[in-house]
Parts: structure tokens; C-alpha cells; sequence
């Protein structure tokens, strides 16, 4: 966008100021950011985790605990929002606002059932004993972590369907932009990508 | 301005728009947009708290310099601190840890780096404002719940905090641990919440807005240092600050849910055998200085980036080493993010991690060192003029010296077993987070007074207020440094009960009553600030004639900063020392046609 | 955001990188339950992992297609420091195993 604008003055070097390095507006290197910084929480979360476990040789085994077809169940589920998000995108740089309106509620209804699935998961577990301070397979802290970890995540989602939602309106009212989507497609596949973090680091090994 | 062809970087579009107008009083100077504004709103907030932790630091120096005096007074302004007039030992703690909390977060954190960043980043680079300004206001008005958080923390039940800046668990997890664990702690943490969150919305902007909204010209090796030391700083604070929110989580869920995160087995406290079981305090020591120690480093380059550009325009010749320096900046800020462990040599920590953090930190010293000489470097052979932001500059020098000198002994394992939680720390960081970035801004707040106020500030009340502030500040802190190596042990209440330390009896006194001068002598400070606000003499544009962009531009800038024209940089920020038709130096701005560029 | 118009991606793609991520999973998921070697099963499932972070970088989040500059501050910025914090952080936690297992 402000690139072709300011074509006219653009210097050989980007870095030149008047221009953008990186051929991205202050918008998406300040997304970019901001997911660097959102990333490091869970970098946090997850290192004190690793080093928790670590640290006590009773560590749960998690196929005893989770059941893991309803977990590929969870994980199929939020990878299918990840694709229709994509469309989205695609639509949106077609300018095709209403299929990208439409493929934006999709995604924002997988994301609400992926929620759900969650939500049913932690029932089970609390259900079987599983508590913030006890449970009953193994080292206190695998309760503590596992709600902590898998509850920031969920709120991750929930923002993110919150941010989907306004977008979808946005864009059926026709008042959305191809970059603005594009934004709402980077953090909700960021919150994607964590999940393959938190499902393969917590759940699988 | 809405209506000229600026297409070059304006994607803030309605913003601007809106501000065409005459806006109301409360849009101007409260709920305002104007990256100038924000910066002076974080500045005099940031001052103001800096007058709770001054408070707070005489009580501590009144306990330690006078132990066994009393002090009725004291007792009714603090029933609770002070019982029939003797400090009890529950409030002193509570005291130091909010002293060190409020003055590394809420007076070095704001004034420095958000005050000071973003007043002077916009201008420096020649943009219209910060990339986004809404959320810069939002990052303003977050941060003062939390600094209103925290000051308030004081009348909970329990008082404040009591478990140091550093919030070691067991002694901040566990409410029966100590008063202040009990509600103040929490206060803390939640305060601290807001706070990151706030620091994080205003390094987003710096980064975003030193990336993309750079004036034409203004490439990255044109900018000045100041803007390179917020640039990394802001980057350090985005890498850094998102483990201390997971370690406050977990921390808070310890304290209200029975986890146990960071609480060993097998804890006694107070006669009560505690349930939580399992946790590891080494945990939260990682995790809090993984953001600790580039938190000192997002402190401490842009006081030293200030000094880089206010030392030239009294030197009348261009900073020494100019791409050195920033290449020194990009390595120290990088080395950082690696020698978080210095913090926990005693902790029990594997001695091959240790060994490596002692080897990362004393590579650290290195790029420093070279930065120090650099600026050493850009005072030789210039025409010094000792004006009252040059003397606060050299005080930057001086106690970057010092204190890195005493970071050389701490950075040796071996040296550090003797030294660690000893007055040789305090004397140590108070140098470096204390003095330098307190020199810093009070240099910066001479220097940029003029451009933010359109006044000058009073040489005479400067002079003395630097004689008032670097003579005792110097003489405090070096002589703990002393007190450490004798043995004294920091955060203790009183030294009166052994023997070894009760010979250091007279350099407490002599170090508290420094300090009272210390403080006293800021009073011709905020004299000056307020006096000069209304009597001070008119100050032109560019009463320093220095060579960076905000000096092109009226005192005080108006609000869209440099007029309704683009415009374009010709050359770096250093060029002093030239033959020109104003002088002895050519700004930014001054194409090369007219002044030949020397770089 | 500058290629507004450059590509016409035909909407295959995204089913692509899914099926692709799917494959992964079950893939993991099958190694997970293959009891290899602990050492070796870790090495492979963080591989995998690896590959599917790449994938939604890559293809999702578009970073094939943006600046290398933007990819470098990314793996910079978040996977070598998480990295760098669990690596430094590691060797205690053994420790503690070690001091707590030790009879
Ligand atoms: C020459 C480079 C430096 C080295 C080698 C160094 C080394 C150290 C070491 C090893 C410690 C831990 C001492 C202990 O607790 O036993 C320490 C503490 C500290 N340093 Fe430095 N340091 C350096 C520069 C700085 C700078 C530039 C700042 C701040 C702007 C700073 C601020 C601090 C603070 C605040 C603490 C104490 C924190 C606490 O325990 O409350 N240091 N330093
Ligand atoms: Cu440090």
C-alpha cells in the first residue's frame, strides 16, 4: 500500500528512512512483535514447565492420563481453523469480502468449538482428581502446569475468536482493509502454532 | 496537515485528522495523543514517585545511620512502621523493597525510558508522532494503575511488600512469612501485571516507530545514539519482560491456590509445617532475572545513549567511534539476554552453568568497556563547555566507571561468594541503575528542558543542584562499597547486634548523612523546574546548538513537530566542528551542497 | 503486506499445509506410542514439532514470503531465546533430580 504510493521517492536502500525496512508498514512489524513478546510468555511457561519436569523423576505419563484420540480430535480441530483462516486471507486479498466474511466466522465458530473441546477436557481431568495442587498420577506440579499452560492458551483462543468476531463485522460492513485481515490471520495462526508447542512438548513427550 | 501529499509513511490516518483541530483542554494535556505530551505526563509522574522512593530511602538511612534513636515524629506519621518511635524491623523490609521497586520501575523506568523515549524518539528522527498513538496514551494510562497500584499497597492489611525488588519466593510466597507477604505481595504482582503490560505497549511503539517512520535521509547509521539505545532497549524490554508475567502468574497461583510452583517440600515457617511440596525457588530466580538483568540494561543504555548526545554539542566535535559505539550498544544488548545467572552464583546452582555466567559476563564488560572509552574518547580534545547538562554527562562517566569496576569483581564466581548480598551490591548497582541513569536524567532534564518548555533552566541553582547530587551520591556509594567488603550484610535492619559490624557504626552515619544531603539537595532541582516553568528566559530553538532534529524545530515543538513539510535528513547526527553560516556545526537537516557531510 | 496483488494463490494451498500438519501429527503421534528409546523418541518429536512450527510460519503466517529480515527477528526472537532460557535453566532442575534421587 504505501509502498507503490511512495514509489516515486523510494530509494535503492529501504533502511534510507521515508521508507519501510523490511517492505512492512509499523502495523505488521509491531504484530510481529507483539507475537515475539505473546511467544515469550509461553516460552516462560513452558521452559519452568521443562524444568519441572525435570527436576522429579514422577512425572505423569500423559497417555495414561489424556485421552489422545480426543486430543488429535482438539488438534485436528484448530489446524481445520488454521486453514479456513487462510481462506479468509485469500479472500480478503481478492476482495472477495463476503466469502472472506463468511470463512472469518467459520474459523471463529472452530475456534468456539475448539473451546469447547477444551473445556470439556479439563471437566474430565478435574473430574478424575486433577486439581491446581494434587492430583492423582504423579508429581503435584503436572495439575499446577497443566491448567496453567493449557488455560492460557484457551484464553489465547478465546481472545482470538473475540478479535474474529469484530473482524467478520467489519468486513461484511465493508470497513476492512486486505492487510487488516492478514493481521487477524497472523495471531490467530500464532495461536495455531503454540498449540503444536504446547501438544507436542506437554502432551506427547 | 491531513491535507498535504505526505504519502511516504502515513498509514495513521484519523489521528491526525481529528488533531487538526483545536482540541479541548482534556484531549491536550490528558487524554492526549502528542507523543510530547505522554512524555511529559510519564516524566512528572515518574518524578513524583521518585519523591515516595527518596522518602522512603531517608527512612532507610535514618534506621541505619542512627539505629537506636528515636523518633517520635516518624511514629505518627507511621503508626504501624514506627512503634513509639523505633522502626520495626517488618517495615523496614517493607521499605527497601519498595524503595528498589518504585525507583527501578516507576522513576528509572519512566522517566528514562518511557519519558524520555518518547518525547525524543518521534523528534530525533524526524516523524510526526509514534507509530500508534492511541496506544501510546493506552500505555500511559495502564502504567499509572499500576504505579497507583503500587503506592497504594502500603494500606493494605499487612503493608506493603517485604520480600526485596526481587520478590524471592519462599519469603514472597508464603503469607506467614512475613507481613507484607500477606496482601502487599499480591498488590505487588498485580501491579507489576499492569505494569509490563503498559512497558510492552510502549516498547512495541518505540520499535515500530524507529523501524517505519524515520524522515527521509534518516537511515539507521544517521541516527543519533540516544535513539539507537532506545531502539535496543525497547527490544531488550520485549524479550525479557514476558517471563517475569509467567513467573507473577505462577507466583499469584502459589500464593491463592495451594500450587507449588516455587515452594520447596518440606518448608517450616513460623512453627507451621507448610503442605506444598515439590516446587523450586531457583525457579523464580531464573525466571526473574532472565528479566532482571536486561531490565538494567534497558536502563542504563539510554542513559547512556543521552549522554552520548549531549557530550558533543559541549564538546563542539563529533562522539568518538560513533558506529563502534552502536555496534557495542547491538552487542551488549544481545550479551545481556545471556548473564541472567550472575544474580544466583550462591543459590545452589550447577557450577558448570555458573562457570559459563561467569565467562558470559565478564565478555559483557568488553563491548561496555569499549562504549565507556568511546565516550572517554569524545571529550579529548574538544572545547568544552561546562554548562550544567555537560557536568551531569560527565557524572555519567564517572560512575559508568565505577560501578563497571565493581561489576568486574561481582561478574567472578569466586570473587562474587564473598561479596554477594553485601553493601559491595548495593553499592554496585546503585552506581550503575542508580547513579548513571539518575545523572542521565537529570542531564537529559537540563538539556531538553528548553525544547520541552520553552525556557531555560537557572545555571546557578544547576550548578549547585550537580555539586548537591554527584559529591554525597558519589560519596555514598562508594564507601559501601567498602562496608561490603568488611562484611556487612545488605537488607539487614540494624548492625548494632554483632560485632564485627559495629565498627562500621561511623561510615553508616557518614553515608546516612551524605544522603541527607543527597536528598535535601534536589530540592534546588525541583525549584528550578517549577520556577524556570514560569520566570525562566525565553529559550530559542536550538539554545545548545546542537545538531540532532528537535533542534530544528520550535521550542516547544508544535504538535505535528516539524511543520506541514517533509522533510529530509543530509547527513549523520555528529556534525560539530565545521565551518558553517551558523557556527561551528550543521544540523541534520542543512544539505551537503551548503556544509560538506564528514559522515 | 506489500503483495496485495503479487500471487493468486488457488485455495488448494491451505489444505495442503493442513494435510501436511495432519500428516505430522498422526505421524508424531504413532512415534509416541512406538516406545522407542527416550533420547531418540524426544529428538524425533521435536524434529516433527519443528517441522510443523515450520509449516504455519512458513506457509500460514506467510514468513516464506516476507522479508528475511522479518523471519530472522521471529527465529531470533522467539525460538533461539526461548532456546537459550531452557538450555541455561536445564542443568539445575537435573540437579535437584539428582540431590532429591540420591540415597
Ligand atoms: C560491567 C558490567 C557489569 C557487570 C560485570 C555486572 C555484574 C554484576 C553481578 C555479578 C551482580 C550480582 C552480584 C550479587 O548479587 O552477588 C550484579 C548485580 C547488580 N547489577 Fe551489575 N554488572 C554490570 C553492570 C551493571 C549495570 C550497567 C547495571 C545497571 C544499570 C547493573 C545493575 C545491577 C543491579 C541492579 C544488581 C543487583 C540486583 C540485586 O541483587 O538487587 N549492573 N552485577
Ligand atoms: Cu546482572
Amino acid at each position: 500500500m504505501s509502498l507503490q504510493a511512495s514509489a516515486a521517492v523510494q530509494q535503492a536502500n529501504r533502511w534510507d528512512g521515508g521508507v519501510c525496512p523490511f517492505g512492512a508498514g509499523w502495523r505488521t512489524v509491531m504484530l510481529w512483535w507483539f507475537i515475539i513478546s505473546d511467544g515469550l510468555l509461553f516460552a516462560g511457561f513452558l521452559a519452568a514447565y521443562g524444568y519441572a519436569r525435570l527436576s522429579v523423576s514422577n512425572w505423569p505419563d500423559a497417555s495414561q492420563v489424556f485421552s489422545l484420540p480426543f486430543l488429535t480430535a482438539m488438534t485436528v480441530v484448530l489446524l481445520a481453523s488454521g486453514a479456513t483462516m487462510t481462506l479468509a486471507v485469500e479472500a480478503a486479498r481478492r476482495e472477495e469480502w463476503s466469502t472472506c466474511s463468511t470463512f472469518i466466522l467459520v474459523t471463529g465458530l472452530i475456534g468456539l468449538a475448539f473451546l469447547g473441546l477444551q473445556a470439556w477436557e479439563w471437566r474430565h481431568l478435574i473430574a478424575d482428581g486433577a486439581r491446581m495442587n494434587t492430583n492423582p498420577w504423579g508429581a503435584v506440579a503436572f495439575g499446577a502446569y497443566f491448567f496453567v499452560i493449557t488455560g492460557f492458551h484457551g484464553l489465547h483462543v478465546f481472545t482470538g475468536t473475540v478479535v474474529l468476531a469484530t473482524a467478520a463485522r467489519r468486513v461484511w460492513a465493508r470497513r476492512a482493509t486486505a492487510v487488516g485481515v492478514e493481521m487477524v490471520g497472523l495471531y490467530w495462526h500464532f495461536v495455531e502454532m503454540v498449540w503444536v508447542f504446547i501438544f507436542t512438548l506437554f502432551y506427547l513427550l | 496537515m491531513a491535507q498535504t501529499t505526505e504519502q511516504t509513511t502515513d498509514m495513521r490516518h484519523g489521528s491526525d485528522a481529528e488533531h487538526a483541530h483545536e482540541p479541548g483542554f482534556i484531549r491536550k494535556y490528558v487524554f492526549s495523543f502528542d507523543h510530547k505530551v505522554i512524555g511529559i505526563q510519564y516524566i512528572i509522574t515518574g518524578l513524583l514517585m521518585a519523591l515516595v522512593g527518596a522518602t522512603l530511602a531517608m527512612l532507610i538511612r535514618l534506621q541505619l545511620g542512627w539505629p537506636d534513636r528515636v523518633w517520635p515524629l516518624l511514629s505518627q506519621i507511621f503508626p504501624k512502621g514506627y512503634v513509639s518511635g523505633v522502626m520495626t524491623p517488618e517495615f523496614y523490609l517493607a521499605v527497601v523493597t519498595m524503595h528498589g521497586t518504585i525507583m527501578v520501575f516507576f522513576f528509572m523506568s519512566y522517566v528514562l525510558v518511557s519519558g524520555f523515549g518518547n518525547y525524543l524518539v518521534p523528534l530525533q528522527i524526524g516523524a510526526r508522532d509514534m507509530a500508534f498513538p492511541f496506544l501510546n496514551m493506552l500505555s500511559f494510562w495502564v502504567g499509572s494503575i499500576s504505579a497507583l497500584l503500587m503506592i497504594s499497597s502500603f494500606f493494605v492489611e499487612g503493608g506493603a511488600a517485604a520480600a526485596g525488588w526481587t520478590a524471592y519466593p519462599p519469603l514472597s510466597a508464603v503469607a506467614s512469612a512475613v507481613p507484607g507477604s500477606r496482601n502487599g505481595q499480591t498488590v505487588w504482582l498485580v501491579s507489576m501485571a499492569f505494569f509490563i503490560a503498559s512497558f510492552t505497549l510502549s516498547g512495541l511503539n518505540i520499535v515500530a516507530t524507529v523501524f517505519s517512520e524515520r524522515a527521509r535521509g534518516m537511515s539507521m547509521w544517521r541516527m543519533p545514539l540516544t535513539v539507537w539505545s532506545y531502539f535496543i532497549a525497547s527490544i531488550l524490554g520485549l524479550l525479557a519482560f514476558p517471563a517475569l508475567t509467567a513467573a507473577a502468574v505462577m507466583l499469584i497461583l502459589d500464593r491463592h491456590t495451594g500450587t507449588s510452583f516455587f515452594i520447596p517440600i518440606g518448608l517450616v515457617v513460623a512453627g507451621q509445617h507448610l503442605s506444598h511440596t515439590g516446587g523450586s525457588p531457583l525457579l523464580w530466580q531464573h525466571l526473574f532475572w532472565f528479566l532482571g538483568h536486561p531490565e538494567v540494561y534497558v536502563l542504563i543504555l539510554p542513559a547512556l545513549g543521552i549522554a552520548c548526545d549531549v557530550i558533543p554539542a559541549f564538546t563542539r566535535k563529533p562522539v568518538f567511534g560513533y558506529k563502534l559505539s552502536v555496534w557495542c550498544l547491538i552487542a551488549v544488548g544481545a550479551l545481556s539476554m545471556v548473564v541472567w545467572g550472575h544474580h544466583m552464583f550462591v543459590s545452589g546452582m550447577s557450577p558448570f552453568t555458573g562457570e559459563y555466567f561467569s565467562v558470559a559476563t565478564l565478555t559483557i564488560t568488553l563491548p561496555m568497556t569499549v562504549f565507556g572509552v568511546n565516550m572517554l574518547a569524545s571529550l579529548w580534545g574538544g572545547s568544552i563547555r561546562l554548562r550544567v547538562p555537560m557536568m551531569f554527562a560527565c557524572a555519567v562517566l564517572a560512575l559508568f566507571g565505577s560501578g563497571g569496576l565493581g561489576g568486574l569483581y561481582l561478574g567472578n564466581a569466586t570473587a562474587d561468594m564473598q561479596l554477594t548480598d553485601t553493601y559491595f551490591v548495593v553499592g554496585h548497582f546503585h552506581m550503575m541503575i542508580g547513579g548513571v541513569t539518575l545523572m542521565a536524567t537529570f542531564g537529559g532534564l537540563y538539556y531538553w528542558y528548553p525544547k520541552m518548555f520553552g525556557r531555560m533552566m537557572n545555571e546557578k541553582l544547576g550548578t549547585a543542584h550537580f555539586w548537591l547530587t554527584f559529591t554525597p551520591f558519589f560519596v555514598i556509594f562508594f564507601m559501601q562499597h567498602f562496608l561490603g567488603i568488611q562484611g556487612a550484610p545488605r537488607r539487614y535492619y540494624a548492625f548494632t547486634a554483632y560485632d564485627f559490624l559495629r565498627e562500621t557504626r561511623l561510615q553508616n552515619t557518614i553515608i546516612s548523612s551524605a544522603a541527607m544531603v543527597l536528598i535535601s539537595g534536589q530540592l534546588l532541582f525541583l525549584i528550578n523546574f517549577i520556577w524556570s516553568l514560569f520566570k525562566g528566559r525565553k529559550a530559542a530553538d536550538n539554545p545548545w546548538e546542537a545538531t540532532t532534529l528537535e533542534w530544528t524545530t520550535s521550542s516547544p515543538p508544535p504538535h505535528d513537530n516539524f511543520g506541514p513539510h517533509p522533510l529530509t535528513v543530509h547527513r549523520w547526527a555528529y556534525e560539530y566542528g565545521v565551518p558553517s553560516d551558523v557556527g561551528d556545526y550543521a544540523d541534520q537537516r542543512v544539505p551537503k551542497e551548503r556544509v560538506a557531510v564528514t559522515a | 503486506m506489500s503483495h496485495a496483488s503479487r500471487d493468486t494463490v488457488s485455495s488448494a494451498k491451505p489444505w495442503i499445509t493442513t494435510g501436511a500438519l495432519l500428516l505430522l501429527t498422526f505421524l508424531m503421534l504413532a512415534l509416541a506410542n512406538a516406545s522407542l528409546p527416550r533420547a531418540l523418541e524426544i529428538m524425533a518429536l521435536t524434529m516433527l514439532m519443528l517441522m510443523q512450527v515450520a509449516l504455519i510460519a512458513g506457509n500460514s503466517m506467510r514468513l516464506r514470503h516476507a522479508h528475511p529480515g522479518i523471519l530472522w527477528t521471529f527465529v531470533g526472537g522467539l525460538l533461539v531465546t526461548s532456546v537459550l532460557l531452557y538450555v541455561l535453566i536445564a542443568p539445575d532442575a537435573m540437579r535437584i533430580r539428582e540431590m532429591v534421587t540420591r540415597p
